[in-house]
């Protein structure tokens, strides 16, 4: 790209809000310098050590795997520390906390909505009633391919600041909550269909979603949870007419049964 | 170790008393999220204690928030077809209606589809069906998933396989139209 020898210095606004003190939240203005290896995150802590050490946000790893540090980098859900300020040249660059949040202080969000769906939807192994095979869970590449897509989510929530349904209906148990539950569903040493099917088939569970696809277009991991809901949505639908045509055979935590 | 606190991380722990968490499951609601509400209302969540000031700001979305992005407008534009489409639908049901009403009615419905109005619609219609068939192509990949080993089949199979089915079935459509007729 014509930005090798890229760097200058650059306007970064960002959004900050006091709880204390502010109504409202407000763009603060800071120059930031930059180079070519300057990431969002080094933004934010050039700002943070040299400018105003009142701002606030998260981060961790600065390595796209904690899943700590997602913003709105001009208006789109990004991880901080996965983008660099050359992309944004020559600014100004917005700083915003993620869409769809509340917000507790500049750029920190409430997490407590999406962890408690996250954890509603038992998003871990529910071993065989009939007690585990010997030797052990073992399971196959094949087996581990089925699911090995959703599994590599770090719930970041850029799906959820993505998702217009997350907005419109706060209730809807979202992308990556449904996309861990698929996960789950399809790996064959778990036993919890049954238990998580009631959560996804209702109102709040999977049907708020209308496939817009911007969650998919946001994961900064390529799970598609997109596909993950419109393939729980098929298996829902599966369910209800297996129940409709022959009431308690089909059992929804069959695994075999199961959808594709 | 002097001044290190009481509650040391390297010290022991006291004992947690707090009740296990209740398991569960309302299926009626996100019985979760109501917890969550719950704590908010009684002010036990965390960060609610004398330290921090809790005081979240909401933000609300924009009305024209589905003109925002790229996608958005995708979408937009895919839902707002439909209506285009369920017009048409409509019009053909009319004319059904029509043909059992008896010729004055059916003269009255084939003249009324040379007026602008209509042709537009049909126009629109055509169009409609086409993004809507383009993007069914384009999404069906994301359901349907054929598992090969350690892989999956690749999107331009499930695309082949949808216009391959979409092909016999205009066929055998003509097929049979075209032997009513003659
Ligand atoms: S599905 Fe993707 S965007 Fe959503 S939380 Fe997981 S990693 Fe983040
Ligand atoms: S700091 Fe961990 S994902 Fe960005």
């Amino acid at each position: 790209m014509a930005h090798s020898e890229a760097g200058g210095v650059m306007t970064v606004e960002v959004q900050r809000y006091r709880p204390d003190v502010d109504d409202t939240p407000r763009l603060v203005s800071y120059e930031v310098p930059w180079t070519q290896d300057t990431s969002v995150l080094d933004a934010l802590n050039y700002i943070k050590d040299e400018l105003d050490s009142s701002i606030t946000f998260r981060w961790s790893c600065r390595m796209a795997i904690c899943g700590s540090c997602g913003f709105m980098l001009n208006g789109e859900p990004k991880l901080g520390c996965e983008q660099f300020l050359r992309t944004y040249a020559p600014g100004p660059l917005r700083i915003e906390p993620l869409a769809n949040h509340a917000v507790e202080r500049d750029l920190v969000v409430d997490l407590e909505p999406f962890m408690t769906k996250l954890a509603a939807v038992e998003p871990y192994l529910h071993p065989d009633p009939t007690g585990t095979p010997e030797p052990g869970n073992l399971q196959t590449p094949e087996q581990m391919t089925r699911y090995g897509q959703f599994a590599a989510c770090i719930n970041c929530m850029l799906c959820y600041a993505a998702c217009p349904q997350v907005g419109l209906a706060t209730d809807f148990l979202g992308p990556a909550a449904i996309t861990a539950a698929v996960r789950y569903n399809k790996d064959s040493r778990d036993f919890g269909n049954a238990q998580r099917l009631p959560l996804l088939d209702q109102e709040d569970g999977l049907w708020p979603c209308t496939f817009v696809g911007a969650c998919s277009t946001a994961c900064p991991k390529g799970v598609d949870p997109a596909a993950a809901i419109q393939q729980a949505k098929f298996a829902a639908t599966m369910d209800w007419a297996t129940e409709f045509v022959m009431p308690h055979h089909g059992a929804p935590g069959a695994k075999d049964g199961g959808h594709a | 170790m002097t001044g290190a606190p009481t509650s040391s991380p390297t010290g022991p722990r006291p004992e947690d008393t707090r009740p296990a968490p209740a398991r569960t499951l309302d299926v009626g609601r996100l019985a979760q999220a109501d917890r969550v509400a719950r704590r908010r209302e009684e002010g036990t969540g965390a960060g609610d204690g004398t330290v921090s000031q809790r005081n979240p700001y909401r933000p609300t979305m924009k009305r024209t928030w589905f003109l925002a992005t790229k996608e958005y407008r995708a979408y937009f534009l895919r839902e707002g077809a439909a209506v285009v489409v369920g017009l048409f639908v409509l019009n053909l049901m009319l004319g059904m209606v029509s043909i059992a009403a008896g010729l004055d009615s059916w003269t009255w419905w084939v003249d009324l589809q040379r007026n602008p109005f209509v042709l537009v619609l049909n126009v629109l219609a055509l169009a409609a069906a086409v993004l809507h068939t383009v993007s069914w192509d384009q999404l069906t990949p994301s359901i349907i998933k054929v598992q090969r080993g350690t892989r999956f089949l690749a999107d331009g199979w499930i695309i082949a396989q949808q216009v391959l089915l979409l092909v016999i079935f205009a066929a055998v459509m003509v097929a049979w139209l075209g032997g009513a007729w003659s």
